[in-house]
């Protein structure tokens, strides 16, 4: 209020800024507090266990037919653009295996697997909590003595990181299947040299840091799903501005993590 | 029956498409909505493009660079990495991000317009709701969403030189030395024709499943959710079959 | 005017409306009552071409809408104003533009006739002060009352009304009431209310039909239906002496 005895030019430049930053330090803010009060919820007493296995059938169960299907068309792509490269700079595709393999487990199937669960997973529950918002059910948990947070997002969350595991895992046993399938057919090297090309490439880490990468990302998409969902404002339009929020910041989340995950993981080469 | 329900639902994709087409066919001009759109979907979405852009390259040379090492042939690493990301990586994850972004948002305006009666009211006072609403975003998505794709493969190639200069040392003319040698035409044709597809797809599958909402806040929720899974679903599929059929199509034509 | 010929709906397997026939006649107004879900917005919808009856016949003015396509129903709509049960303004235009709207692409008016219409239409419903903002930034009741402007300008011979009534504050209410009867003496427009609100039936209509599990269980003039015998009548009745 009292900058309105400065030029007001000099207003109009700074004070949407001022505006920009206020409002990106108080959402930051905001998703910190929620932040911590999930972690703080994590350890308080009631375990919803009927809750944690109905999330867990949701987001695992439920994702696995389509995660295993993309996953396999992911891998074949994987593999027909490593042969197609290969040939191009060492006019020979005897390696392709082992690169191929290399990039499904360290990159692709964690990646690809969170980004779909980001769109079934996340868009779910920021839909699901969102709804709940608009129709009071949220206010009504509040006024029945349960925290909505405990209620709510532990289950979710716990569910995620277990569920993202298991499914990183299937779908890197599927890639690695669908891709031994298709350089038999395609590349014409039997699943014999396919392993003993891969075996060369993949040590046992690249296994478990693909799988702690899905771990991160199961971390990330419930709480950012709820966050949004409980800042949603009430109306239908509110429910689909929450969801589509959290979808793109889930994403945008995932992608920058495994910048970093992977960044960190080279040291351990 | 559970897992064939999506024969029915990709089905209804197509008839829709074609209900809009011929739409599109009688209405006479509509180049103003749809410059409208275009721009604010391409503004709205230019900076989640951007980022996306720069950490995909990051990631692809982070990776190549482990691999290139083994070999002594990090000269490659530009080349290779660009051409790895133009020709299958980075439209594939820009698309599932651009899913989230122009997708799940058209289809939550499209559905709330529908549960809120909107649409039925657009039609009561006499005018074809494809015509007005759908059509205009449904170009505007195809021609925003090619032109972001594209963008975040330019940009990528600076991420990756980027990351290549700070992690693997390699610097910028190095980088894009072997560039113009390994990115062919072909591989350019290639990625162009999937941020096409790419397009397409998102464009049908938000459109679609926003238009045809129904059931109030929740239904809005469930359109949103069920077209992020279906483009990315139809985005994966596309990126096998583009790649699988231009393959086929570059070695008869390196052949001949 | 409006006539109905055993008019059958079903979604699926569930029948919504079981062979409806009843007539509006000019310049009267109708109200359609029933508990919620009873199929009272499907029937409205089928007026207009929204929805399609699985059977029988719809007349307006004594021909069939029911086997007309999208591009002739335009003529029915053009004829038939429907304000819905939410307020559905357009949220990217303004209020002035949400009422243009039809008027710019039904009429060949040009822009200053359109302006003088809009704004009769906005002061018909003491809304005239309004023109710039945005749906979003008036009120529930304001909303309705704006929708109500939209399918007035338009100046249709039959108004359909999806409970005009429901959610506003008694005043509004006994408001949009009193439009609906001068409404239709003044320009003699027939009007057909869905609504559950017996008491604004007894007093504004001219012809009330009850429905009850998409059938009609009773039919008639006011004075007729106060004497009624069905008990769903008599629950109804009883909530207005009440």
């Amino acid at each position: 209020m009292k900058s309105a005895s400065v030029n007001s030019s000099e207003i109009r430049l700074i004070s949407p800024l001022g505006r920009l930053t206020l409002s990106t330090l108080r959402q930051g803010q905001n998703f910190l507090d929620f932040f911590a009060e999930t972690m703080a919820s994590l350890i308080k007493p009631p375990f919803f266990f009927h809750e944690f296995i109905k999330q867990l059938h949701f987001i695992a169960n439920e994702s696995l037919f389509i995660i295993l299907i993309s996953v396999c068309f992911a891998a074949m792509v994987t593999l027909l653009e490593s042969s197609f490269h290969m040939k191009l700079v060492i006019q020979n595709d005897s390696l392709v295996p082992g690169f191929a393999a290399l990039l499904i487990i360290r990159e692709l199937g964690a990646v690809v697997t969170a980004l779909l669960l980001v769109s079934r997973v996340g868009a779910g529950i920021a839909a699901e909590i969102s709804t709940m918002k608009t129709t009071e059910q949220i206010d009504a948990f509040r006024m029945l003595g349960l925290d909505p947070i405990v209620f709510l997002v532990k289950p979710r969350l716990l569910a995620s990181v277990f569920g993202t595991v298991l499914l990183v895992g299937a779908a890197n046993v599927v890639c690695i299947f669908c891709a031994m399938m298709i350089s038999d057919s395609l590349l014409g090297q039997p699943p014999a040299q396919f392993l003993a090309a891969m075996n060369r490439f993949i040590d046992f880490q690249d296994l478990l840091f693909s799988l702690v990468k899905g771990a991160c990302f199961g971390f990330v998409i419930p709480i950012v799903a709820c966050y949004f969902g409980f800042g949603c404002k009430d109306s239908s339009e509110g429910v689909g501005q929450a969801t589509t929020t959290s979808v793109v910041a889930a994403s945008i989340a995932i992608i920058f993590l495994d910048f970093i995950l992977s960044y960190i993981f080279t040291y351990f080469y | 029956m559970k897992y064939f329900g999506w024969v029915d639902e990709v089905g209804q994709n197509f008839l829709f498409l074609s209900t809009l087409m011929k739409s599109w066919w009688r209405s006479n001009d509509l180049r103003q909505p749809i410059l409208e759109q275009t721009w604010k979907i391409t503004i709205s979405s230019l900076s989640t493009t951007l980022f996306a852009g720069f950490f995909v390259g990051a990631i692809l040379t982070v990776q190549f660079t482990l691999q290139m090492r083994e070999f002594g042939a990090l000269g490659y690493l530009g080349g290779l990495s660009t051409s790895g990301i133009v020709r299958e990586v980075g439209p594939l994850l820009i698309a599932f991000l651009l899913s989230g972004k122009v997708g799940a948002y058209t289809s939550a305006e499209l559905g709330t317009m529908r549960v809120t009666e909107q649409i039925d009211a657009i039609r009561c006072l006499g005018a074809d709701p494809l015509k007005e609403v759908v059509l205009p975003r449904f170009v505007g998505i195809v021609f925003s969403s090619f032109f972001l794709l594209t963008f975040g493969l330019i940009v990528s190639v600076f991420g990756g030189a980027f990351m290549g200069y700070i992690f693997s040392g390699v610097n910028f003319e190095e980088y894009i030395r072997f560039i113009p040698s390994i990115v062919t035409l072909p591989s350019v044709i290639n990625g162009l024709f999937k941020c096409l597809a790419f397009s397409l797809v998102l464009a049908t599958v938000c459109t679609y499943k926003g238009y045809t909402a129904s059931g109030g806040a929740r239904g809005v929720g469930q359109a949103v959710v069920q077209t992020a899974v279906q483009t990315m679903l139809l985005i994966v599929f596309f990126d096998w079959l583009t790649s699988f059929l231009m393959q086929s199509f570059i070695n008869q034509w390196m052949n001949a | 005017m409006l006539d109905y010929l055993n008019v059958v709906k079903s979604f699926g397997t569930r029948t919504i409306l079981h062979g409806l026939s009843f007539s509006v006649s000019k310049g009267s107004i109708c109200f359609i009552l029933g508990t919620s879900g009873t199929g009272k917005s499907v029937l409205l919808k089928n007026t207009v071409g929204l929805m399609k009856p699985d059977s029988g016949q719809i007349l307006l003015e004594g021909k069939d809408i029911v086997p007309l396509s999208e591009d002739e129903l335009g003529e029915v709509r053009r004829k038939c104003g429907m304000v819905f049960q939410q307020p559905a303004l357009l949220d990217s235009l303004s209020v002035f533009d949400n009422v243009a709207f039809g008027l710019r692409r039904l009429t060949k008016m040009n822009e200053t006739q359109i302006r003088d219409r809009v704004i009769e239409a906005l002061t018909a419903v003491n809304m005239e002060k309004i023109l710039t903002r945005r749906p979003s930034e008036i009120s529930y009741g304001m909303q309705k009352r704006v929708s109500l402007a939209r399918t007035l300008a338009l100046e249709p011979q039959v108004l359909l009304f999806d409970e005009p009534t429901t959610g506003l504050d008694p005043q509004t209410t006994r408001a949009v009431n009193d439009l609906i009867y001068s409404l239709s003496r003044k320009y003699n427009t027939s009007s057909l209310v869905v609504s559950h609100d017996m008491a604004c039936a007894l007093a504004i209509a001219d012809q009330i039909v009850v429905l009850d599990k998409g059938s009609i269980v009773d039919m008639g003039t006011p004075k007729e239906i106060r004497q009624s015998q069905v008990p769903l009548v008599r629950d109804f009745m009883r909530e207005v002496q009440a």
